[in-house]
């Protein structure tokens, strides 16, 4: 089963260390270091400045110059106020709800299609799978006025279902577990046939177990796109108990004004989930992103 | 394995013996049909169908605020090709395209092998260089928005710290794209740094411990080795690359608050059909504008089909 | 200086007061069967007031529904901006539209045509609204097509905001606590010059970069030349060039780096004023609040007559519409005419945000008039120059946002003042060529 694993993706989860920078001169193995640290610096700056902003009493998120420790000390109004208000908490739930949803159906409607495309023949298979891989090409950002209209006529503006239907046919998705279906060797699955299971037994009890870690790599990688979605959500919707965190954030930047300490701590909170997600499940969802990434490959 | 999962039935499967002759596997299993049929539905409803409803609307005045609808022909592409607004967000898209692609890239890719030297702490390395992938574009912009205002804000500060002079990130009409490319590369950087560095782990480590016989130092090696190893996956990631940056709007938008920035320099022309369509009520023209759009898309789409074909075949 | 704050908060809580007798007023005299819905109706309302503003309508919203508890009220809060308006419009076209929204009156003329429907005289009249009560170019706005669209409840012109520690200094007080008088281009421009020695920066704050900011002076003086802009659907742009090649001139003379900073963004020039880095600061009086927290010496007055007698002032109306309904019901929509009658005889606790009241009952009441710095720039309501009707022009509008952008290429001598108008001209007969989707 492990020859069916995406060997490269599965490698970056699982370096080794240390075995590389040895051959380097110990110079070299210092400039290494060195630059390492900077360029992490640099990437986690930005969150550490929001972090200090967003523990700041309001008047003094302003000063200048810069000051790391306000002088009346470090507080936690800000994110009392932000809690407080549970438009956070209403918009965290929002997006949770439509980035499962989507997820789930995402990836068993691509992996329905993927298998049928992969194993089954029927009329018009060909042209079907041709216009879906010609899907890929279709960025969804211009699709957004037509879908509008679409959505509205059928009924389902500011509605959860009218968030998450549009974003359920990716045909990259298909396209990546179709390749996967097609090198998993079929005697397995003949040899369940011979025994009478039928197409989707077949299909749910064996090629659905080997397909475990695409599966997961496909759903992560859904998962993610939706749960950062921006543009469709914030066309959709209007009702402020149905926006989701990004849509519902850009709301908070025009109404808190200047108070910076408020803004950077929703800031933070909406981004927490996914990163304590990711602190969990580190290895999977780099393998998850870098297989999908990769093309399935 | 296979077998002990659905049990002991031990029925004869004719039915699925018998058109096995024909092609090999792909008639094993009937009712095809009805696993792609949920895929079709949505894929019908929810591309394929605005897609053909784009277009045509693309010929026709549609108004947003309630007027009739009327037929106006190509008039819509005809005013398209006279709007300088057009051609200059246009432009604005094509260089944001060129100036994040390239620190995208080059950026990834030194991180990349920076971290697979495999110095001590890599989860730390790849938490640090991917997490803010994970961030909502929101919490992005909101936080570099912060950081980059005029005289309160963190980077300027830190210039001025250092006896450098200051920037207009938000207000000076030349920074501005700029501004956006780089809230984009801090963004977007770990997942291309997350694809070069499964490439990188992925070459044989028999590899290096033959150059490290023939005496290689760690940095030619890099050269003469690794980077050449590494082309095929460059040119995947320049290409999502490209794909990616030419669909830019979240951060713009967000950034700016709509405007599109100090002289609208920052604005992408997928800001220009947003604000055709949804703000000046023109759906119709909207249409149109978004078909040059998808028209530069699918040019740079078959770019990358024909580029992975040549690629499949040279690596065959 | 703590003199102003002092008076301005016994004036606020004294209008608070006073909001609540002319509310208890109101009810009584509109305690009639229209308004009567015993059942428990129900009533969406949508606006897009945040902050202090906010909090405000928070409270108008309130006291209507203490005023007719039977009647629940759904209010939304939507971010200012052009996306406001693109919900509003989506929710209207989409048949999902609320019963009552706010609106800026320079952004009716594409809502009116299709998507809101006009007010019965005769309903506000029995709720005790009638014309007459009303600023006569306020009332003329709020028309489309003969019949009113728009309730207006405030006005917002463009204002002059003097620091009167900085002016003093400079020397440019008169007896009455107010800015001697200003009767020219040259007065205002000299007058930035003596500030700016003052504070060693710059004389006047003036968000240049801003497109709301920009617009309001470009607008203001642009229409004491006497310049008309006049946008026909479907034909040329009719204006006075020479005025507008003008009115780019003086903002290029303001934005010299001295008098004005060029490069000044929205959320910037406010702070300047507040830090007292310069003198005069030129906005809507929504920034009162601001200045107030800020606790510097300041007052506010009417912006004066630079070019010509008239101090045509370019301003902004607050205003609720009646979104069509899909299918109207008649008890919602009697609740909307009550809620906003009710809103606009309360809206003395409104002027505390700085925008001068619509209704003259409430802009002539005592109480208003005793409102500092608010009362000394009411006149104002008599002069306003709304922006030109077009249904890409109006507050947040694509008109506000290019034309924005020309003024900073100005500002920022990108452009000359020739070059800029003929940019802003090209494109404006472009937005008249192209159907219109009104």
């Amino acid at each position: 089963m492990s020859t069916l694993t995406a060997p490269r993706a599965e490698a970056v989860a699982t370096s080794r260390s240390g075995a590389r920078v040895r051959q380097h001169s110990p110079l070299g193995r210092a400039l290494i270091v060195t630059a390492l640290v900077v360029v992490a610096l640099l990437w986690l700056a930005p969150l550490a400045w929001a972090l200090i902003t967003s523990l700041k009493p309001e008047a003094e998120t302003t000063d200048v110059p810069l000051q790391v420790v306000p002088d009346a000390g470090f507080t936690g109004t800000a994110y009392g106020t932000v809690l407080g208000n549970d438009n956070l908490i209403t918009w965290f739930v929002n997006s949770t709800l439509v980035a499962v949803v989507v997820t789930v159906l995402t990836v068993a409607v691509s992996a329905l299609a993927a298998y049928g495309f992969s194993r089954c023949s029927f009329r018009g298979r060909g042209l079907l799978f041709a216009l879906t891989v010609a899907g890929i090409m279709v960025p969804p950002q211009i699709l957004v006025v037509p879908l509008y209209r679409e959505v509205l006529a059928m009924g389902l503006a500011d509605t959860y279902w009218g968030i998450i239907l549009p974003q359920l046919a990716v045909p990259t998705m298909v396209f990546i577990l179709k390749s996967f279906f097609d090198g998993i060797p079929r005697e397995l699955e003949e040899a369940a046939r011979v025994d009478g299971a039928g197409s989707f037994r077949v299909f749910w009890q064996v090629v659905l177990p080997l397909s475990r870690s695409i599966l997961a790599a496909v759903a992560i990688f859904v998962f993610i796109g939706a749960w950062n979605n921006f543009l469709w959500p914030f066309i959709i919707t209007s009702n402020p108990d149905l926006m989701t965190l990004p849509v519902g954030l850009v709301q908070v930047q025009s109404s808190f004004g200047v108070r910076y300490a408020q803004v950077m701590a929703s800031a933070l909170l909406a981004g927490l989930p996914l990163i304590i997600v990711f602190m969990l499940f580190q290895r999977q969802i780099i393998r998850g992103v870098a297989t999908t990434g990769l093309g399935g490959r | 394995m296979a077998t002990t999962a659905s049990g002991r039935t031990t029925v004869p499967a004719p039915r699925a013996r018998q058109p096995r002759r024909t092609t090999s596997s792909l008639t094993t299993n009937p009712g095809g049909f009805w696993f792609v049929l949920p895929f079709v539905l949505v894929y019908a409803a929810f591309t394929v169908f605005p897609v053909l409803y784009g277009f045509g609307m693309s010929f026709f005045n549609v108004s947003l605020a309630g007027a009739p609808t009327s037929f106006v022909g190509l008039d819509n592409y005809a005013e398209l090709l006279g709007d300088s607004q057009v051609w200059r967000t246009l432009g604005h898209t094509l260089l944001f395209t060129v100036i994040s692609t390239v620190p995208l890239v080059v950026v990834s890719l030194a991180m990349a092998l920076l971290v697979h030297t495999g110095v001590k702490g890599q989860w730390f390395w790849r938490f640090s260089f991917f997490a803010p992938y994970l961030l909502p574009v929101s919490t992005v912009v909101l936080i570099w928005n912060w950081l980059m205002q005029g005289d309160f804000g963190f980077i300027n500060g830190v210039l001025g710290g250092l006896g450098l002079p200051t920037v207009g990130w938000l207000s000076d009409e030349g920074v501005a794209l700029t501004s956006v490319v780089l809230i984009t590369v801090w963004w977007t950087v770990g997942f291309n740094f997350l694809l070069y560095l499964s490439a990188l782990q992925a070459i044989p480590e028999s590899v290096y411990e033959a150059a490290a016989l023939d005496g290689a130092g760690g940095w030619r090696r890099t050269v003469s080795m690794t980077l050449p190893l590494l082309k095929g996956t460059t040119g995947l990631v320049v290409v999502l690359q490209v794909l990616a940056s030419l669909k830019i709007f979240d951060q713009a938008y967000i950034l700016f608050g709509g405007s599109g920035g100090p002289g609208g320099a920052a604005a992408p022309i997928l800001q220009h059909v947003y604000d055709t369509g949804f703000v000046n009520y023109r759906l119709g023209y909207a249409s149109a504008i978004s078909y040059v759009f998808f028209a530069l898309i699918i040019v740079v789409s078959l770019g990358q089909f024909a580029l992975s074909r040549r690629r499949g075949r040279t690596a065959a | 200086m703590t003199r102003t704050t002092l008076s301005r908060r016994t004036a606020l809580r004294a209008a608070g007061a006073a909001a609540l007798g002319v509310g208890a007023a109101g009810l009584t005299s509109c305690a009639d069967p229209v308004t009567g819905s015993g059942s428990g109706g129900q009533l969406a309302y949508w606006n897009f007031f945040t902050g202090g503003d906010g909090e405000r309508m928070v409270q108008l919203v309130d006291s209507y529904r203490d005023e007719a508890p039977q009647v629940q009220v759904t209010d939304t809060t939507l971010a200012w901006g052009a996306p406001y308006y693109t919900k509003l419009a989506m929710a209207c076209a989409g048949g999902r539209a609320p019963d009552l929204a706010t609106m800026h009156m320079s952004r009716l003329p594409p809502f009116a045509a299709h998507l809101l429907d006009p007010f019965d005289l005769d309903e506000l009249a029995a709720r005790g609204i009638t014309a007459d009560q009303f600023p006569e170019r306020v009332w003329d706005k709020a028309q489309h097509d003969g019949q009113l669209y728009a309730l207006p409840l405030d006005t917002h012109p463009m204002v002059l905001y003097v620091n009167t520690d900085l002016c003093d200094r400079a020397g440019l007080m008169g007896t009455d606590g107010q800015l001697a008088p200003i009767t020219s281009a040259e007065q205002f421009l000299d007058a930035g010059r003596r500030l700016a020695d003052v504070t060693g920066s710059t004389g006047i704050s003036w968000a240049a970069a801003d497109g709301l900011g920009g617009w309001m002076m470009f607008w203001s003086v642009f229409r004491q030349l006497g310049g008309r802009l006049e946008l026909p659907q479907g034909g040329t742009a009719q204006v006075d060039r020479d005025a507008m090649v003008q009115a780019f001139s003086f903002i290029r003379d303001l934005t010299d780096g001295t008098i004005c900073s060029p490069t000044l963004d929205g959320p910037a020039a406010p702070a300047v004023f507040a830090s007292q880095q310069a003198g005069l600061f030129v906005l809507g009086p929504w920034e009162l609040i601001t200045a107030e927290t800020a606790g510097i010496p300041f007052t506010m007055q009417q912006f004066p007559a630079l070019f010509g007698d008239q101090p045509l002032i370019r301003a902004d109306s607050h205003s609720f519409v009646l979104p069509r309904q899909a299918s109207l019901d008649p008890a919602r929509r009697s609740a909307a005419y009550d809620m906003a009658a009710s809103m606009l005889r309360n809206s003395l606790s409104w002027a505390g945000g700085g925008h001068i009241p619509a209704l003259s009952a409430v802009s002539d009441s005592p109480e208003f008039l005793a409102l500092q710095p608010q009362a000394n720039y009411a006149g104002a309501a008599d002069v306003v120059e709304y922006d030109p009707d077009a249904y890409f022009s109006g507050s947040g509008s694509q008109l506000m946002s290019f034309g924005g952008q020309q003024i900073l290429s100005v500002s920022t001598r990108a452009q000359t003042p020739e070059q800029a108008t003929d940019t802003f001209l090209t494109w404006v007969d472009q937005q008249l060529a192209i159907p219109s989707p009104v």
